[in-house]
């Protein structure tokens, strides 16, 4: 209980710091324009302008949230440590495990808020437009902020021991690589050296598969999703968020201050 | 006995770019509670590597190291720990009073009883006018003070200081020092680094001395000032150079000699006849003081002369200081022989001494005052 007091007010300490940051409103403010962009093309076909929109849009909220959560993850701990303001912090009866669990959670809920709004913001234009309120839309969100915890989990990971050029490199690449579908891959047998193959085949095989967190085509043709498979997605997300905060926490412990 | 602070054979290499630093070797400590431990030693001595080990900031290559009975930073050790890190690493964009909440919240207290602390450090430290202002605007005086207050603020068992008048004017390091002597009297343990060796010789019970990783030495403070009304140590500047000569004829101990400035211990009874024998022959006496000499002396006769060896590159010069290193190793076991046997006798002098002084402090008070006044102001000039 008292662990999780704790992580609440690192994590409202940490929302403190960062909604204090500029970049969090200009990629707001783009997003924000983005959308109202879609929504000024013109079609004869009404039902084809509001798919284009929406394609538009769930496309730019996706990547809005892709660059902010590299914005906000990068350097957090690294940060902290270096101007050691993370001393006072440590110096309190909390855990290591604590302290950077509220910093991702502080971290993340500035990313989830500011995807909702834009879902929101959405889902009214699609209200005018459409006339009616798209639910879907708000799954798909809910994917997408699993799938920036998965990539700030991934970079609070690596952070804790690269340089922030190679924390972004490697979480970039195993976005890329979890995206890729597995065919790709088969393309690349005989191209490539045996050990490196079977090092990206086995690395495919541990990453998320970041691919099922993007529901864009069901949400914009509006075809039913399987059912039970936003659970499932959701549940496969949190898996691998708990994983990474967990081995984070590990590696935070054994380091040096 | 309990002890606060418990490290046995703690060492920390640094391992950057692939040098390795050993810079705290083979530590073993024992702080009981209660007490007032001065740790001193010049720059890169290891001081601040002992207390982010003893705060589990940083773990050590070997050994192990206790505090309050618990491992060392482990949630329920730091709750009863105040720490001042030797520089301010508070976040900037907050005000204080606002920032001291966030830290208080992670501790064990209500918040009437974390906001009335607050409230009271803020007050103590100079700074509840001010409580409303960000970090940002804060001079390194101010900082400081704050942290302090950061450090008092969970009713802590044990302080570790770091260095906690570093960046103070006069005025904030004898508030500082006020402070100490307050929490001392309230039986809170406190562990301080510092360079400032008066502070240090004024505040603490014990002192170690540390140089290079290795704790050269750790005493009660009792066993290194033998504040001993009978003896005086004196300087005398030689001008002729005659003195010296006449002293070893006399087999009077000259413990350094530096400019044609001799040092000696004597008894007092001897004093008039030196003062005589250093006038005829074209000397001065340019002070006298009881007992053998300050903790500084001590310090440096400790610290600085190893420090100074080392530097000399010349391999002769080695060879021969080698030499030189196991003669004074005799000496100085002969020394300790003697100390030890000076101390068991100061400690019956002190016992006394106690009781007489019990009786005198009544009498004494208004005298003590206007002495001490005196004192401040030698200490303001001395750091001045
Ligand atoms: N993070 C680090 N990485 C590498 N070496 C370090 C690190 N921290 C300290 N050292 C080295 O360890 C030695 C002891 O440093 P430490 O900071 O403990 O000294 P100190 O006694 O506190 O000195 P000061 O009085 O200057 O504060 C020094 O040689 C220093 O260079
Ligand atoms: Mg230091």
């Amino acid at each position: 209980m008292k662990n999780i007091k704790q992580a609440l007010i690192i994590a409202q300490l940490t929302i403190e710091e960062n909604i204090r940051k500029k970049i969090l409103y200009i990629l707001l403010f783009l997003s924000f324009a983005l959308i109202a962009f879609s929504a000024s093309f013109t079609s004869f076909d009404l039902g084809a302008q509001v798919t284009i929109m929406k394609d538009i849009s769930l496309s730019g909220i996706a990547l809005f949230g892709i660059v902010l959560t590299l914005s906000l993850f990068l350097n957090v701990i690294p940060k902290e440590i270096e101007t050691k303001t993370i001393y006072p912090f440590i110096t309190q009866p909390i855990t290591r495990g604590t302290y950077i669990t509220g910093k991702y959670i502080g971290l993340m809920s500035i990313i989830a808020v500011n995807l909702l709004i834009l879902g929101l913001e959405l889902m009214v234009v699609m209200k005018i437009y459409s006339d009616n309120w798209n639910v879907m839309i708000i799954n798909s969100i809910i994917l997408n902020i699993l799938q920036c915890g998965i990539i700030g989990g991934l970079m609070l990971l690596f952070s804790l021991f690269t340089s922030y050029p190679l924390t972004l490199s490697i979480t970039l690449f195993l976005y890329i690589l979890g995206g890729v579908s597995t065919p790709y891959i088969q393309y690349l047998q005989g191209r490539l050296p045996k050990v490196l193959l079977d090092f990206v085949v086995f690395i495919k095989l541990i990453i998320p598969k970041f691919d099922c967190f993007n529901i864009k085509d069901a949400v914009v043709h509006m075809n039913a999703l399987p059912q039970g498979y936003f659970a499932w997605a959701t549940i496969y997300g949190l898996a691998y968020v708990i994983i990474t905060v967990m081995i984070a926490t590990i590696l935070f412990e054994k380091k040096d201050l | 006995m309990e002890f606060v602070i418990e490290a046995e054979n703690l060492s920390k290499t640094y391992k950057t770019e692939g040098k390795k630093i050993l810079a705290l070797d083979n530590l073993n400590l024992k702080i009981e509670k209660g007490q007032i431990f001065g740790f001193i030693g010049p720059n890169g001595a290891g001081k601040t590597t002992s207390i982010k080990l003893f705060l589990g900031l940083i773990h050590p290559t070997s050994g192990t190291v206790k505090v309050l009975g618990k491992p060392a930073g482990s949630p329920e050790a730091m709750e009863k720990i105040g720490y001042l890190s030797e520089i301010a690493y508070y976040y900037k964009f907050l005000e204080a009073k606002n920032l001291l909440r966030y830290y208080a919240s992670l501790k064990s207290l209500s918040k009437e009883e974390a906001d009335k602390r607050i409230d009271l450090n803020l007050k103590l430290v100079g700074l509840y006018d001010r409580r409303n202002e960000k970090l940002k605007g804060y001079s390194k005086g101010m900082l400081q003070r704050f942290g302090i207050a950061l450090a008092l603020l969970g009713n802590p068992e044990l302080l570790i200081l770091d260095e906690p008048t570093s960046g103070l004017d006069p005025i904030g390091r004898k508030e500082v020092k006020d402070i100490i002597k307050r929490l001392r009297s309230k039986g809170i343990s406190i562990f301080l680094s510092s360079h400032n060796l008066s502070e240090v010789e004024r505040l603490c019970d014990s002192i170690g001395i540390i140089n290079k990783g290795k704790m050269i030495s750790n005493k009660k403070i009792s066993e290194f000032l033998s504040y001993d009304k009978n003896v005086y140590t004196m300087t005398i500047q030689d001008k002729e150079d005659k003195i010296a000569k006449l002293f070893k004829e006399k087999n009077i101990k000259i413990e350094q000699t530096e400019n044609l400035h001799l040092k000696t211990t004597l008894p007092s009874n001897d004093i008039p006849e030196i003062f005589k024998l250093v006038s005829d022959n074209g000397g001065v006496v340019v002070n006298t003081i009881p007992g053998y000499g300050d903790l500084e002396e001590i310090f440096f006769e400790l610290v600085a002369p190893k420090e100074d060896k080392e530097d000399k590159k010349d391999k002769d010069k080695k060879d021969k200081e080698d030499k030189k290193d196991k003669e004074d190793k005799k000496d100085k076991e002969d020394k300790k022989d003697k100390e030890d046997k000076k101390d068991k006798e100061d400690k019956k002098d002190k016992e006394n001494k106690k009781d007489k002084e019990d009786k005198k402090d009544k009498e004494d008070k208004k005298d003590k005052e206007d002495k001490k006044k005196k004192k401040n102001k030698k200490v303001k000039a001395k750091e001045n």
